[in-house]
């Protein structure tokens, strides 16, 4: 190896690189005060040694390996965060971030599921691609969460300090769960089945004449009433989520949902006794004009079960949400 | 001080080596401000505070000590002046009076913590 003194030495190179990241008034001084001491460092190794002169080289390796990555060094002079989400804000990222998760992931994989569906595509490529939309979205959630949160720990030392003060009213409620996660899950999917067959049943019904697709909801109920039904599943899903968070009934969630169950029953029962809720031509294509009418098979079908599954999920409701606030009474008392 | 080393000399069988140097180090960590403040009563570069503090005992790296030396001297603990009389231009520093009264506070509080463990010692035995 030929020594090259006149060009950049190790310690040079060292030195260029641990003060490239320091403010520009201090990098001079910097420089050769870490000059002076990795010579010093260097002459003590020297003197301890055989003090040949060859070993020079080798003991500003041993110097400057020692003092370790210039980088880290340079950290330090900056006071530099060599980390991108600290320990005071950890907890709260990882909180909200698997929240968004539970929460964002199955709503817009059921999404994409629905409008492929919508687009006409088989129910197993529509899966497909959901699956695949699954990885993409949970990336996307795990990437702008953890930049936002990068960001908040650098830039917002306020939020930073109420993220780390901790108080009682954050200890979370250990009591058994009056609502499961199954209970909430199926009622998402019921939900998510009911919007699914409203929209697909315009290109897949099962009533078919001569090939085409007889849509069995009546067509005319698109200007109004089957998108408000839709909102109506909609805020139902919302509503569960809120459940699953208060993990208990609690009279306002009873409420809403007793008016979500209303907003559902109420239209369906009284478009289907007005003869408007199923589409006329259905029973033509059947032949089967008994179905038709107020009082007809359907009418009656559609009108007894839609208010049983509404009544009976209302009534549950209210039933835990009077019982549990009975019982908060009580204990407030003794 | 004494009580520690005498801890962890009966301990020294039966406990991993790895955990006692880092116990060791934790508790001399705590000391390296108030020994850099002692030792730069008399004005001192890097290099040789480094060695100083060595042979007392509190090994410190280079890495983290040029840096700290750089904050004290912004919080007003240190004062410094480049030396260019000789061959090899350095940076000495200096205790200043903040420095000294944060040393003397810092002493206190050290001879206290060993009066208690003393005193604990005294009264376990």
């Amino acid at each position: 190896m030929t020594s090259r003194p006149t060009d950049l030495t190790l310690t040079e190179r060292y030195i260029a690189v641990a003060v490239q990241s320091l403010p520009e008034q201090q990098r001079a001084d910097v420089s050769r005060e870490l000059r002076a001491a990795i010579m010093d460092a260097m002459d003590a190794r020297l003197a301890q040694g055989r003090g040949q002169a060859h070993d020079t080289a080798s003991a500003e390796a041993a110097v400057l390996t020692e003092m370790g990555d210039p980088e880290r060094l340079a950290a330090s002079y900056t006071d530099r965060k060599l980390y991108l989400i600290g320990p005071d804000v950890f907890l709260t990222y990882w909180r909200v971030l698997k929240q968004l998760l539970i929460i964002i992931v199955p709503i817009l994989t059921g999404l994409v599921f629905l409008a492929h569906l919508a687009d006409g595509n088989s129910g197993l490529s529509a899966i497909g691609e959901a699956a695949g939309s699954v990885i993409t979205i949970a990336l996307h959630i795990v990437f702008w969460t953890t930049l936002v949160f990068v960001i908040i720990d650098r830039y917002d030392p306020d939020e930073v300090r109420r993220m780390r003060t901790w108080s009682l009213d954050k200890l979370p409620d250990t009591a058994p769960r009056q609502i499961s996660l199954g209970d909430i899950l199926s009622g998402i999917a019921l939900s998510i089945v009911a919007i699914a067959l409203i929209v697909l049943q315009t290109r897949r019904s099962f009533v078919t004449d001569n090939g085409e697709h007889v849509p069995v909801l009546n067509p005319d109920l698109w200007s109004f009433w089957l998108p408000a039904i839709i909102v109506v599943l909609l805020i139902g899903i919302v509503l569960e989520i809120a459940k699953y968070r208060s993990g208990h009934w609690t009279m306002p969630l009873a409420i809403s949902n007793l008016l979500v169950n209303a907003a559902l029953a109420v239209p369906l029962v009284w478009l289907a006794f007005s003869e408007r809720l199923i589409n006329p031509e259905v029973f033509t294509v059947l032949d089967w004009p008994e179905g038709a009418g107020s009082d007809g098979v359907l009418a009656i079908t559609v009108a007894v079960s839609v208010l049983a599954i509404c009544i009976w999920d209302a009534v549950e409701g209210l039933y835990h949400a009077l019982r549990n606030s009975g019982r908060h009474q009580s204990a407030s008392r003794t | 001080m004494d009580l520690t080393v005498l801890c962890l000399t009966q301990y020294r069988m039966s406990m991993n080596d790895d955990v006692m140097t880092t116990h060791r180090q934790e508790l001399r960590r705590g000391t390296v401000v108030l020994a850099c403040l002692a030792v730069l009563e008399q004005p001192g570069y890097g290099y040789r505070l480094l060695e100083t503090l060595a042979d007392f005992g509190v090994s410190v790296d280079a890495n983290t000590l040029y840096p700290l030396l750089r904050r004290l001297e912004k919080q007003g603990l240190l004062t410094s002046e480049w030396n260019t009389d000789e061959a090899r231009p350095r940076k000495f520093y200096r205790t200043s009076p903040d420095g000294r009264a944060l040393a003397a506070q810092l002493l206190t509080d050290w001879e206290a913590i060993n009066a208690s463990l003393n005193r604990l010692r005294g009264e376990t035995a």
